[in-house]
């Protein structure tokens, strides 16, 4: 684990220690920095896109701990200590993760401006539930709202990250 | 007259490239994150752009004092009407708006200073800081009281508050209603819908030391806005470059020069930084542009089972500027003349003025309002006639080799296919349960919209370069926005060249490096920008034939392309490669490998009339039909849709995949249109209801039916490998689907989109109401 110091004047004097994709970060961070100003202007991540800012359409859906959290509501003076889990941390090295390779190939993009939220949301399913059926699939992720597809290549392409997912469990 | 270009075909073909689910090329960027968008973008030393705008609906400008606003620390600078050029936006004679208001305001998010500042939150500080005088004055909110004599004005220098107005007539339709066993009139609405981009509008502008120009931004015309800022800042165009970047949604919501693009720039002249100004998702709401709301009536006069004469008038809500109304109430006028096959047809259409957010292009592009009335018609006259409707529909339906009355030549036509096929899917026959109905509706569009920007020729660029190893890269005027655009060039490339899909890298949207295009919408880009593709990369193999004549001693006219090699066509293990002949013209020859391609159809002429008269054919007709089954609660008015079958009939799809999510994605919007999306309404000081997605409902994922996307391909002469282009038609034929289905289900017709379960219950107590009284009498 590399480890990277990023050390910012402001206003306010809290510092938080942040895991993000693996990479350690110490921040000085005012209380009202929320999550995703942290990632995309301090640290770069622009992958994880801002789209309504109040919590609406889940196009910033990044996981904390794990869960699945929209980074435009957390703020990150509340997260010391928390693994962060942006689109840029899901592949490992040239390796696409299988719910990008199934959405690459299933054509479940389109603009792509939606798309890093729904990978993010689709991978906190099939963690908690590796055998979705359509309709669960469906409900998980009706807060992530995509304008071009309607939906359908999206759910197509997280059954097919289901499945390829349990094909290297059973490896 | 120019001649038209038919691209050669060579059809019906079986194709290496063409025709396959090849991955998108953009896809990996997008699935990691890597893809930059507007507000990605950044650059050294940037500012943080915001615009003050109208709190009042319709309202002089009194004062205005930008003192306050100036002494805050971090501001670099304050700009108004005074700072900006002279330039009106909006297309050729309807340009009307200052991209800064002049001394009124005529809608709430009418521009009228901007701050340009170090970080944005000191740049909407000092934004509020700016203090305004007004002198409010009556808005104006409905287009029919808009267009009396007696309203209030919004343009003190028109006549009226009619923005434009379109009457012609084909044939004689007095005398054809006069003929007519039986005449219908019926009047249809819809909404004012918003096209919900997820990335907000917005740019990042830099003015540079050499006085150039550079933006960067989500467009669909990037070729159109370096026009059109060279011409606001009276630079010579070599002096302007738009770098497109992506596009996070566009429906047509991109296909206008913004304020925000002006006002950017403007700052960055003046303070020498780069400047990035994106919209809040609240401006997007009530200060970008919206669908026009509608009130149409038809009348169709029918002859035994033919409909011999059609009149449409409609009426569109334009919104406080011009914009693209004209040619929206075109679209639909020549739409409403060639759905069917109609010996008399009359239109008259009025897009007027009012004091709301302006309503420019949306995906459908006057389609969903003309394509609703007309489509619900013809079940209601099907039904009062006793004829079944798709049996009706089958019968005036346009077929191939037809000459409608507007002079569109149908030389392909997959209309009776699409009906058969999505009727089928939903299974139309089968015997129904009580409660459900099953409605469709047929669907008409065109490839590349000629009315829009009349002031040249609609015409595609490309250019074709084969590097030595046999790769290459082609450079095109478009633009992706989303749809697959890149990745429909990289096969068009492939395909003609005869190399592998993987060895095409694609560059679109840059104007440095791109010759001049139209840009995306109208459904243009796969067919034009195709055709130019494929005329460039033929121009590459013209010179590789020659090249290869010249290495194998054999003459051109006995060489063919066979996977990567020429080869004489007699003897095919007497071949060269193309990476052989690529590198014997760089290095043995000392040349290079480039083809050019320049695509106009000839029905694309430059008019200045054409948002009046009716415009003249294009290139390719779209024809499509959707089928769908519904079921009602007649308890609550709640409905669920079973299944939707569409089916487009596109001439050839170049990648199925990406054609089936123009399908799903224009199912997407017509159906939101038609059921969950309120519309952008405003209450009578002119104050919007909705500024968020939470309030402003569109469709989830848990919201959507089952689509059967089918793609018809009808292989048309016109276009490259039989191409015509998909999007729009289903935007425009799901909303008569659906309200056809529910009167098959409950007896009731719903004229007025959207249909929610309020509507229907209300009536359904008319229609109860009505029976109990027929009943007693």
């Amino acid at each position: 684990m590399s480890s990277k110091a990023i050390v910012m004047q402001s206003d306010e004097k809290k510092e938080v220690h942040l895991v993000v994709n693996g990479d350690s970060y110490e921040l000085l961070v005012s209380s009202h920095e929320t999550l995703l100003e942290t990632i995309r202007d301090r640290l770069g991540l622009t992958g994880t896109k801002h789209a309504c800012g109040t919590g609406e359409c889940c196009a910033c859906t990044v996981l904390i701990d794990g869960k699945p959290m929209l980074a435009c509501l957390s703020l990150a003076a509340d997260l010391e200590g928390s693994e962060i889990t942006t689109v840029e941390g899901l592949a490992e090295g040239d390796q696409l993760h299988p719910i990008q390779e199934s959405f690459v190939e299933k054509g479940a993009i389109q603009c792509g401006y939606c798309t890093p939220g729904f990978l993010m949301a689709v991978k906190a399913l099939l963690d908690e539930n590796p055998n979705p059926s359509e309709s669960d699939i469906r409900w998980y992720l009706r807060g992530n709202l995509c304008r071009c597809t309607g939906y359908v290549k999206i759910v197509e392409a997280s059954l097919e990250a289901a499945k390829r997912m349990k094909g290297v469990d059973n490896k | 007259m120019k001649k038209r270009q038919h691209a050669k075909s060579n059809l019906p073909g079986s194709f290496q490239v063409i025709g396959k689910r090849v991955p998108r090329v953009d896809a990996w960027k997008k699935v990691t994150g890597q893809e930059q968008y507007t507000e990605d973008i950044k650059l050294p030393n940037s500012l943080w752009g915001k615009i003050l705008r109208s709190p009042y609906a319709h309202a002089i400008l009194k004062k205005i004092d930008t003192s306050k606003a100036e002494k805050i620390s971090g501001v670099k600078a304050v700009i108004t009407f005074k700072d900006i050029p002279p330039y009106k936006l909006g297309y050729s004679i309807h340009a009307d708006k200052y991209a800064l208001c002049k001394d009124k305001v005529r809608y709430i998010g009418d521009e009228i200073a901007a701050v340009a500042a170090v970080d944005e939150a000191t740049a909407e500080k000092a934004a509020n800081q700016i203090l305004v005088d007004y002198e409010i004055l009556q808005p104006v909110i409905d287009p029919l009281q808009a267009m009396k004599p007696k309203a209030a004005r919004l343009h003190e220098e028109r006549s009226s508050n009619i923005s434009v107005e379109s009457h012609y007539e084909y044939g004689n339709t007095a005398k054809g209603f006069k003929d007519a066993d039986h005449i219908f009139e019926d009047t249809f609405e819809t909404q004012r819908q918003c096209h919900v981009c997820m990335e907000t509008h917005g740019c990042v502008a830099s003015w540079n030391t050499d006085d150039s120009l550079s933006v960067w931004t989500s467009t669909q015309i990037p070729h159109l806005m370096k026009r059109f800022l060279a011409k606001a800042f009276k630079l010579p165009f070599n002096k302007v470059r738009i770098n497109k970047v992506g596009v996070g949604g566009a429906f047509g919501a991109r296909t206008d020069l913004f304020p925000y693009d002006i006002i950017a720039s403007c700052l960055s002249k003046k303070t020498g930084r780069a400047v990035k100004l994106i919209l809040s998702r609240e401006e997007e709401f009530f200060a970008t542009v919206t669908r026009h709301p509608s009130v149409v009536t038809i009348k169709t006069g029918v002859k035994g089972n033919k409909i011999t004469t059609r009149q449409v008038k409609a009426i569109l809500n334009a919104g406080a500027y011009a914009t693209q109304s004209g040619n929206v109430l075109g679209s639909l006028g020549w739409k409403g003349a060639n759905y069917y096959r109609t010996e008399n047809y009359k239109f008259d259409g009025y897009a007027a003025l009012t004091n709301t957010a302006i309503c420019s292009a949306y995906r459908g592009y006057g389609g969903p309002q003309i394509g609703f009335a007309l489509e619900s018609q013809i079940d209601m006259i099907a039904e009062k006639l006793h004829l079944d409707p798709v049996a009706f529909r089958l019968n005036n339906a346009n077929r191939k080799g037809d000459i409608t009355i507007s002079g569109c030549e149908f030389r392909s036509c997959g209309l009776t296919e699409c009906i058969q096929k999505t009727t089928e899917s939903i299974g139309w026959d089968k015997k129904k349960k009580r409660n459900k109905g099953r409605g469709m509706a047929i669907g008409f569009g065109e490839t590349s919209w000629r009315g829009a920007y009349y002031d040249d020729s609609d015409v595609s660029t490309a250019i074709v370069k084969m590097n030595m190893d046999g790769t290459a890269h082609v450079i095109v005027g478009g633009a992706e926005i989303g749809v697959g655009y890149d990745t429909a060039m990289a096969q068009i490339a492939a395909e003609t060249l005869g190399i592998p899909f993987e060895h095409v890298s694609v560059h679109s949207g840059d104007t440095d490096l791109a010759a001049y295009d139209y840009g995306l919408y109208g459904t243009r880009g796969t067919l034009t920008s195709g055709a130019a593709v494929k005329l460039a990369a033929e121009e590459v193999n013209r010179q590789l034939l020659q090249a290869g004549s010249e290495l194998l001693g054999v003459s051109e006219k006995g060489l063919s392309v066979v996977s990567q090699k020429i080869c004489v066509k007699k003897n095919l293990k007497k071949a060269v490669s193309l990476s052989e002949i690529a590198d014997y013209i760089y290095s043995g020859k000392g040349l290079a490998l480039i083809g050019k391609g320049i695509y106009a159809p000839e029905t694309n002429l430059p008019d200045e009339t054409a948002y009046i008269q009716p415009p003249g054919p294009a290139p390719a007709y779209l024809f499509g039909a959707v089928a769908l089954e519904v079921e009602v609660d007649q308890q609550t008015g709640q409905f669920k849709i079973g299944k939707i079958a569409a089916a487009v009939d596109c001439g050839k799809a170049v990648n199925p995949s990406a054609a089936e999510g123009q399908i799903e994605g224009d199912l997407y919007h017509g159906l939101g249109m038609a059921t969950v999306e309120p519309g952008l309404t405003y209450d009578e000081s002119g104050t919007p209801h909705y500024k968020h997605m939470a309030d402003y409902k569109i469709l989830t994922s848990a919201d959507m039916p089952p689509i059967d996307s089918i793609l018809v391909e009808s292989n048309d002469p016109v276009g490259p490998f039989g191409i015509k282009g998909i999007s729009q038609v289903t935007t425009s034929t799901v909303g008569a689907a659906l309200a056809n289905a529910l009167y098959d289900a409950t007896g009731i017709r719903i004229k007025e989109l959207p249909i929610t379960p309020e509507k229907i219950m209300e009536a359904l107590k008319k229609k109860t109401a009505m029976q109990q009284r027929n009943h007693r009498s």
